[in-house]
């Protein structure tokens, strides 16, 4: 339609197609992201079979260490991995900087420990496999059938 | 803790920091290992203030800090803070300023040994000797670390128990330090200053200080708490070794504070930092009774674009005429405003330039004006 047609249209009717022109592009923004699902996982042996999304939380910033009775290392990865950003801004609600700059002041205020740093998913799961306490982070499609691991918290993310 | 140049280090002093040093640098284990370093470089100048070095305007260099902290098992774990300074002519100068290891029950219950920032409010445990973290160019003038002038007892050498109680909707910390107490002796550069003791004490009485401080996880930064210390602080006119006592205090600090921080989770970007001490010092020398003194700040900024944060703090404290500690401290009531603006380049660095007015009781008022390149490496 050319928009000398819509200024001559009344007022009413040019309202109404705005907003059917907004709700198409809510919606077609909405199906364009794409939803996956992040998988936390821990060994076989971890002590419990689940945890809470707020666990999970306190736990990458260092608030909680041991949990039932388990000294955690969580495992962290680099940022150029997209989980890792989607982790950051829709489980901790950080950005990059932000949570740099949080773990940066919390070592040196309270010492510690700083989440472990693995190169990819698949790396991350060899850790969580071979350390006592490890807990990791990957796209659930990423897992295989293995007895060595078991899935504590699932997340649907946008990514 | 008294600070000694390098060359005149005793020689198990130094093989001990270079033992430190050695260990922290090649050591490896599975749990990681982190060192830090922080310096800052500055340049001041004073208008007002009869005899100060920077009334012709100087550069300086600040602390150059290194930090390491490591998990040795999974549940010990040390953490150490090495400073080299310039003392007021020039002298390279090293402190050993925190060494802790600790063993970590839970997270609601964990024992530390060692060296430590006293648990008195919430700066003291928060910022440290490095620079970069805190927004403003320095401590409160009364928050001072003890060799700068400060009459807080802010190291302590001893036993800590601490932990953090998660009880929905709050997170609980605490903690409490018993150890060595303080005492007063001359100093070079400021007549005389506190002195954390690392390897005596000189009474039989430790010094016991606690911190309650309660988080409310849903306003994420909002912190209020308590604290609290109790000690006996002689003077001397000399090393307490080989001089004689001329002072001594049954010393109660007691003290309250509220935070609000920008701590990067929340949306709104503003700091708000206030402490409040109320010192009760009973005279154990000459029994001429007990004086009531007091010290408090508020530092407020906002952060714009999270880089540009511009800051004030408003500081006082209130002394009585006749208080043996502040007297021997040679301290007297003061008030001191400040405005400034710092720049955050990225995390690691930060540049800061504020103004300074400092009203003692009577005569000498002066301000200063100061800029502070702060890194973290």
């Amino acid at each position: 339609m050319g928009a000398g047609v819509l200024m001559r249209m009344p007022n009413q009717i040019r309202v109404a197609q705005a907003l059917m022109i907004a709700v198409i592009l809510l919606f077609g923004a909405t199906s364009w992201s794409e939803v996956r699902q992040m998988a936390i996982v821990a060994r076989s042996d971890f002590p419990n079979n689940k945890i809470s999304k707020e666990e999970l939380k306190a736990i990458y910033l260092g608030e909680i260490q041991i949990l039932h009775g388990v000294r955690i290392l969580p495992i962290d990865q680099p940022h150029r991995q997209p989980i890792r950003e989607a982790f950051l801004s829709q489980i901790l609600k950080m950005t990059r900087d932000q949570y740099l700059e949080y773990w940066n002041k919390r070592l040196y205020q309270k010492g510690g420990l700083t989440p472990l740093l693995e190169e990819n998913p698949r790396k991350v799961i060899e850790a969580v496999q071979e350390k006592e306490g490890a807990l990791g982070y990957v796209w659930a499609e990423e897992l295989q059938k293995d007895n060595k691991i078991k899935v504590l918290l699932t997340i649907d993310l946008k990514e | 803790m008294k600070a000694l140049e390098i060359q005149q280090m005793p020689s198990v002093k130094r093989l001990l920091a270079s033992a430190i040093i050695v260990y922290f640098g090649t050591v490896y284990t599975a749990w990681g290992f982190d060192l830090r370093g922080y310096a800052d470089i500055n340049y001041a100048r004073s208008f007002g203030q009869k005899g100060s070095i920077e009334g012709n305007g100087a550069f300086m260099l600040g602390q150059m800090d290194f930090f390491v902290t490591q998990l040795i098992q999974n549940r010990i774990e040390v953490l150490a803070e090495a400073v080299i300074e310039s003392d007021l002519e020039g002298h390279t100068e090293i402190d050993l300023e925190r060494l802790q290891a600790g063993y970590i029950f839970n997270d609601w219950f964990k024992i530390h040994a060692g060296r430590f920032h006293n648990v008195l409010g919430y700066w003291n445990t928060a910022y440290h000797h490095g620079r970069i973290y805190q927004t403003t160019i320095g401590r409160p003038k009364f928050l001072a670390f003890e060799d700068n002038g400060g009459v807080l007892p802010v190291h302590i050498v001893g036993l800590q128990v601490s932990g953090d109680i998660r009880t929905h909707p709050l997170l609980i910390e605490y903690a409490v330090i018993g150890g060595n107490g303080s005492h007063i002796e001359p100093d070079e550069f400021i007549t005389s200053k506190l002195e954390a003791e690392n390897t005596s004490d000189p009474n039989k009485n430790k010094a016991i200080s606690a911190n309650l401080t309660v988080w409310v996880p849903s306003v994420p930064g909002l912190g209020l708490g308590a604290s609290s210390s109790h000690g006996i602080v002689p003077a001397f006119d000399g090393s307490p070794l080989d001089s004689n006592k001329i002072a001594e205090v049954s010393q109660q600090i007691t003290g309250g504070h509220l935070v609000y921080l920008n701590s990067g989770r929340t949306p709104v970007d503003f700091e708000l930092l206030s402490e409040y001490y109320a010192f009760r010092d009973k005279d154990t020398f000459t029994d001429t009774g007990t004086y009531k003194a007091s010290a408090y700040y508020v530092q407020a900024a906002v952060y714009v674009m999270s880089r540009f944060i511009p800051y004030a703090r408003f500081e006082h404290m209130n002394v009585r005429p006749g208080d043996p500690y502040f007297s021997v401290l040679n301290k007297t009531e003061y008030t001191l405003k400040l405005v400034g603006i710092r720049f955050s380049q990225n995390v690691d660095s930060a540049i800061k330039a504020e103004v300074q007015r400092v009203e003692p009781e009577g005569p000498g008022h002066y301000t200063r004006y100061a800029v502070q390149w702060a890194l973290a490496f």
